[in-house]
């Protein structure tokens, strides 16, 4: 039985597709999908243990619990792939050519990574809700537990105490860096209680706004690259929010519950169990102007247009699939979907083309 | 009524006795209160007393021993609480009647906005010292506790009945709320003057730290929420938890500490010390008080 690939990502410089297999990260050409090289954690890669897990706590890993990625980035400049794991609780850097950098664990489970426009730091949120701002080779400093700095608990010993940037008091499920058409630089955060919060960046301890109009959770966050001050988010809720985020308005709520379930009867409480919304995965295809988003509950890939002039999301088409992840490669409207393999014929990994009327 | 006041002797006769009661005697009694205090605050939570009117019986103050709960309460457990979307989507009117026309009547002029916040706010004694000296605004407690919370529902409802005369007390009330993590939903940004933190639950063990009330990540919240030359007032018993507050409050950049003899003139300051419900049980235990107020500095340029 393969594994899937629960996460892709792409670095367009370098036509490199880089894919999350398990514990494994992997280099792919990016135009043919094969297999360049491959990185497998070992026990004698430097790891940077966090400082406040307490001495008489036993080691939870059991050798056979997998310490499985759940978020993968590369770094704009294209030198660095990152990615965070569940079980160990660490933050993974490599080089593009998959030579380790660095591995620092956090006390608690990394849930969402970003990395800054410079390629220099990289933001990360936890479960508990905190959001960590860490230089992305230099390893000096070390996350507390959202002790404070001043805490006269205890003196490190390596180097030095690294403390959360801000902090939602719920469960952080997606981050993002941001700018402004000043270039004044953001932090775009979500948690599990339907807040989404725009905080300056690295002023952190200013809030500029908060977005909500969320019921449920928001679990995805995306800032199309041909409208910088647009956001668009999803998660629980029947719609996809479309804000401008420089001023918190809600521009439109976009309706996906009617797309996804067309014939669905209101009324009927068992439909309404069955017909929740779960959106997976915002991405954007920005040749083409077209937002991505994937509801998982009805395996529904749906393709909109983002048209700039008139701030509206244009639902253009829907194709049933399932995926795991997406990976926009920026040239044509060619993207990569890891798809959730049910048997071993399937290709683990499909080269699309979309067109601009959203068709593939 | 008149059953409850007889149980209620005898109850208190058996006590004194020394004899045990029977539970079900005092809890049967306290649940009766209780029902009768729910049907009638349902009723009069959002009535707007008139003045004069001698039609109606004196509304009698709650009784603190029917509303007997559990001090602590865990913050981060999800409580089916209320909350609303966004500030915008908030009704006050049903929270101030007299004060807050209902939302369908609003008019675009601005309606009075609740600026002064009591964050745990126990029994409503700062509440209700607060709302003779700020006639004028609004003041809103938040409690996350039912029954305290029900306490102060009823206190404010009798309050506002027996001084309809002098249209005292429509300028409190109090919300069921957790106030860590749904703030921004009630209020905008630079909405609040003033915000008390009056004898926190002080979550003594380390490990229990991240749940106090005042944290570095928390007093972003609250600079957000507070204009600037707006005052976070906090006064506690416990000093560990009054240093670690000023250290966290002090740190943040957008506060600045104001000194004792700022605090000797500020008229909330004494009300703070000397109204709390907590306040006053400190002083007959002959324990410390310590007083902290921030002031919400400008952003910086």
């Amino acid at each position: 039985m393969k594994h899937p690939v629960q996460k892709l990502a792409y670095d367009p410089a370098s036509h490199s597709l880089y894919l999350a297999v398990g514990e494994r990260i992997q280099n792919c050409d990016g135009v043919t999908g094969d297999l360049i090289s491959e990185w497998i954690p070992h026990s004698s890669d430097n790891v940077i243990a966090d400082l406040q897990e307490p001495k008489n706590k036993k080691a939870k890993i059991e050798d056979n619990k997998r310490n499985v990625f759940r978020t993968l980035s590369c770094s704009p400049d294209g030198k660095y792939v990152v990615g965070s794991t569940d079980e160990e609780k660490s933050l993974v850097v490599l080089n593009a050519d998959l030579t380790i950098v660095n591995i620092r664990k956090f006390p608690k489970r990394p849930s969402a990574i970003d990395i800054t426009s410079d390629s220099t730091t990289i933001l990360l949120g936890d479960k508990f809700g905190d959001v960590y701002a860490v230089p992305i080779r230099d390893v000096t400093y070390v996350p507390t537990a959202g002790l404070s700095k001043i805490s006269e608990v205890s003196e490190s010993e390596s180097g030095g105490e690294l403390d959360p940037i801000l902090g939602h008091v719920s469960m952080l499920v997606d981050l993002l860096v941001a700018e402004d058409q000043n270039r004044v630089r953001h932090i775009i955060s979500s948690d599990r209680d339907e807040h989404i919060r725009v905080t300056k960046y690295p002023e952190s301890f200013l809030i500029e706004r908060f977005c909500l109009g969320h019921e449920q959770y928001v679990s995805q966050l995306l800032i199309p690259s041909w409208c910088p001050n647009i956001l668009i988010s999803g998660g629980g809720d029947d719609f996809l929010a479309h804000w401008d985020w420089t001023t918190g308005e809600l521009l439109e709520k976009v309706d996906i519950h009617s797309i996804l379930y067309p014939e669905s009867d209101k009324n009927e409480s068992e439909a309404q169990e069955v017909e929740e919304v779960a959106i997976s995965g915002i991405w954007q295809v920005p040749e083409l102007q077209l937002v991505l988003a994937y509801d998982e509950t009805a395996k529904l890939l749906l393709v909109f247009k983002l048209h700039k002039e008139q701030r509206k999301l244009e639902y253009l088409n829907e194709f049933s699939i399932s995926i795991l992840d997406v990976a926009v490669t920026g040239d044509s409207g060619k993207i990569w979907l890891s798809t959730d393999a049910n048997n071993n014929d399937d290709q683990l990994i499909q080269k699309f083309i979309i067109s601009d009327k959203g068709e593939v | 009524m008149a059953d409850i006041s007889q149980s209620g002797q005898l109850s208190t006769a058996a006590v004194s006795n020394g004899s045990t009661p029977g539970p079900t005697g005092s809890k049967r009694k306290r649940s009766d209160y209780r029902q009768s205090q729910q049907e009638k605050r349902q009723e009069l939570k959002t009535v707007v007393f008139e003045a004069n009117d001698i039609s109606q019986d004196k509304i009698k103050l709650p009784k603190k021993k029917y509303y007997r709960q559990r001090a602590h309460s865990n913050p981060f457990s999800d409580h089916l609480l209320e909350y609303p979307i966004s500030p915008s989507h908030m009704d006050w009117h049903k929270l101030y009647p007299a004060l807050v026309p209902p939302k369908e009547d609003a008019s675009t002029e601005l309606a009075k906005e609740v600026e002064i916040l009591d964050v745990g706010c126990g029994f409503g004694g700062l509440l209700v010292s607060l709302a003779t000296e700020f006639p004028d605004k609004l003041i809103l407690g938040m409690e996350i506790r039912v029954q305290v919370c029900h306490y102060v529902e009823d206190r404010i409802i009798a309050l506002r009945q027996q001084h309809a005369n002098e249209g005292k007390y429509n300028n409190i009330a109090v919300l069921r709320a957790n106030a860590m993590k749904f703030l921004p939903n009630f209020f905008g940004k630079g909405q609040l003057t003033k915000m008390f933190f009056c004898f926190p639950d002080p979550h003594f063990k380390v490990r229990k730290h991240k749940a106090r009330i005042v944290t570095s990540t928390l007093a972003s919240e609250y600079a957000y929420l507070l204009r600037p030359g707006g005052i976070i007032y906090t006064i506690t018993d416990v000093l560990d938890l009054h240093q670690w507050m000023v250290r966290h409050l002090e740190s943040h950049p957008l506060f600045r500490r104001l000194s004792k003899e700022w605090e000797d003139e500020d008229p909330c300051v004494k009300i703070m010390r000397k109204e709390t419900e907590e306040g006053k049980k400190v002083e007959r235990n002959n324990g410390d008080k310590w007083v902290a107020c921030f002031v919400r500095v400008d952003d910086p340029e």
